[in-house]
């Protein structure tokens, strides 16, 4: 009986980084998007808004493709 | 017994264990969605369902093993796997009863090893692999997806704070609804091909499938079907304990919970480390709970969760090992075993009418409610 301390660092670390990850990319962009629309309703133009969006949501999106590779590679 | 007769008996007991499998584990998906009114019941439901029937179908390598090797399957036939499904299927329609999110592949181990140990002895059982297999899994998942979650979920409503909030739902709600799709895809894919390998292996060695053969058609397409069925049922009485038990769970919670378990689940399989979905969603919500200042964790529905897991393998092993040793006596024994289970099966069903959870009521909160009223609401 022995634990594989080496594969449940790798587990927690990796679990970290890809969900926190994307949940901050998301949330990113979400705060992105309505930064952007705020702006917009006020007149102005929010291109730091709009980056985060585009930014936020491409990744994100990148993610969601790499999850989907993953489930269908086994 | 006669092989001809006991096999369609093992494949029928499968189907029904992987459709328990779909019902029981909708909440896994699903459970944050419902609760955050992300997605209607009955649409959640449905939608986690085709994409189980679509995981099914995406992958075609089926389990080579029934056990994940906790068993030495050369001294196991098809009277003990029979046993060890019935085990398992006991114990996920009394969790469900209960409303306990408990790991199907953990009842399926359990009734296995129980089936093979009173039959092959103690030899047969690879006790080693089970500290690696099952309980180091079984602790880390939860802590690893709480942690995740917290800090998630912590970072969703900082990052959040000060915009408007009907700017904000529509944008979580859609990562909401795309990683619960996502979770329910891998469940298809993964628990799926798990009864597609019980069944080909079974048929192998009654030697209907030369040896080394993938699935059948049939057997794809049925064990698909089986859990999707199952999952649009929906297993209403563990969402509610998923959705509404634990924590009080706001968009962005649900967002972040199910992103969280997601990632979690995903990495973990890449890994090759096989977390239970049950254990990592469950933790995911308890650390949605825990990442926001507002909000409370009901730690008495936690508590009782954990000591559902920790019966899971013995329970799910007694009724197995009663189950297998049954079957394994012939003819009369296997008909026995399956009239009780369908009994069993009757009774909790019949149970579960006195005090029906569906669709209506799965938002309702199961016991007493949070002491305060929480704002689940990150922007304000």
């Amino acid at each position: 009986m022995q634990i594989n301390w080496s594969a449940l660092g790798l587990v927690l670390i990796a679990g970290l980084v890809s969900g926190v990850g994307v949940v901050v990319l998301f949330t990113l962009g979400v705060r992105g998007l309505s930064d952007y629309i705020d702006a917009k309703q006020a007149g102005r133009t929010s291109v730091l808004g709009l980056g985060g969006a585009v930014v936020g949501f491409a990744l994100s999106l990148a993610i969601v493709a790499l999850g989907i590779y993953v489930i269908v590679a086994g | 017994m006669d092989l001809a007769v006991l096999v369609p008996i093992v494949v029928a007991t499968a189907l029904i264990f992987d459709f328990t499998n779909g019902f029981h584990d909708t909440a896994n998906a699903m459970a944050t969605s419902i609760a955050s009114g992300a997605l209607r019941p009955r649409v959640a439901v449905a939608l986690s369902a085709i994409l189980n029937l679509v995981g099914a179908f995406l992958s075609v390598e089926v389990a080579k093993t029934i056990s994940s090797g906790l068993v030495d399957e050369g001294a196991i036939g098809p009277s003990l796997v029979f046993g060890g499904l019935v085990g398992a299927i006991v114990w996920n329609l009394l969790t469900w009863y209960f409303g306990l999110p408990s790991s199907s592949s953990h009842a399926l181990f359990g009734g296995l090893i129980g089936a093979t140990l009173v039959a092959a002895g103690w030899d047969a059982v690879r006790f080693g692999r089970l500290v690696d297999k099952v309980l180091v899994p079984a602790v880390a998942a939860p802590l690893i997806a709480a942690m995740v979650a917290m800090i998630a979920t912590y970072l969703a409503c900082r990052i959040t704070r000060g915009c408007s909030v009907s700017m904000v739902r529509p944008g979580f709600r859609v990562g909401q609804v795309v990683s619960a799709s996502l979770l329910s895809l891998a469940h298809g894919t993964n628990d799926a091909q798990k009864t597609m390998g019980i069944i080909t292996l079974t048929l192998i060695s009654a030697g209907s499938l030369p040896a080394g053969s993938g699935p059948p058609v049939w057997v794809i397409v049925s064990a698909g079907a089986a859990i999707a069925l199952g999952t649009y049922l929906g297993g209403w009485r563990i969402v509610r304990t998923l959705g509404k038990g634990i924590t009080d769970i706001g968009i962005p919670q649900g967002f972040a919970a199910q992103t969280s378990a997601t990632a979690v689940i995903l990495t973990s399989s890449h890994f090759g480390m096989a977390l239970s979905t049950t254990h990592v969603a469950s933790g995911g919500i308890v650390g949605a709970g825990l990442g926001t200042p507002s909000a409370r964790v009901r730690w008495d529905t936690a508590r009782r969760m954990v000591l559902a897991w920790l019966l899971t393998l013995p329970a799910a092993g007694l009724a197995g090992a009663a189950a297998g040793w049954t079957a394994s006596t012939g003819t009369v024994g296997t008909f026995a075993v399956v009239l009780v289970g369908l009994l069993v099966g009757l009774g909790v069903y019949v149970a579960s009418r006195r005090q029906v959870v569906d669709e209506h009521n799965v938002n309702d909160i199961p016991v007493e409610p949070i002491e305060e009223p929480t704002v689940p609401v990150a922007g304000r």
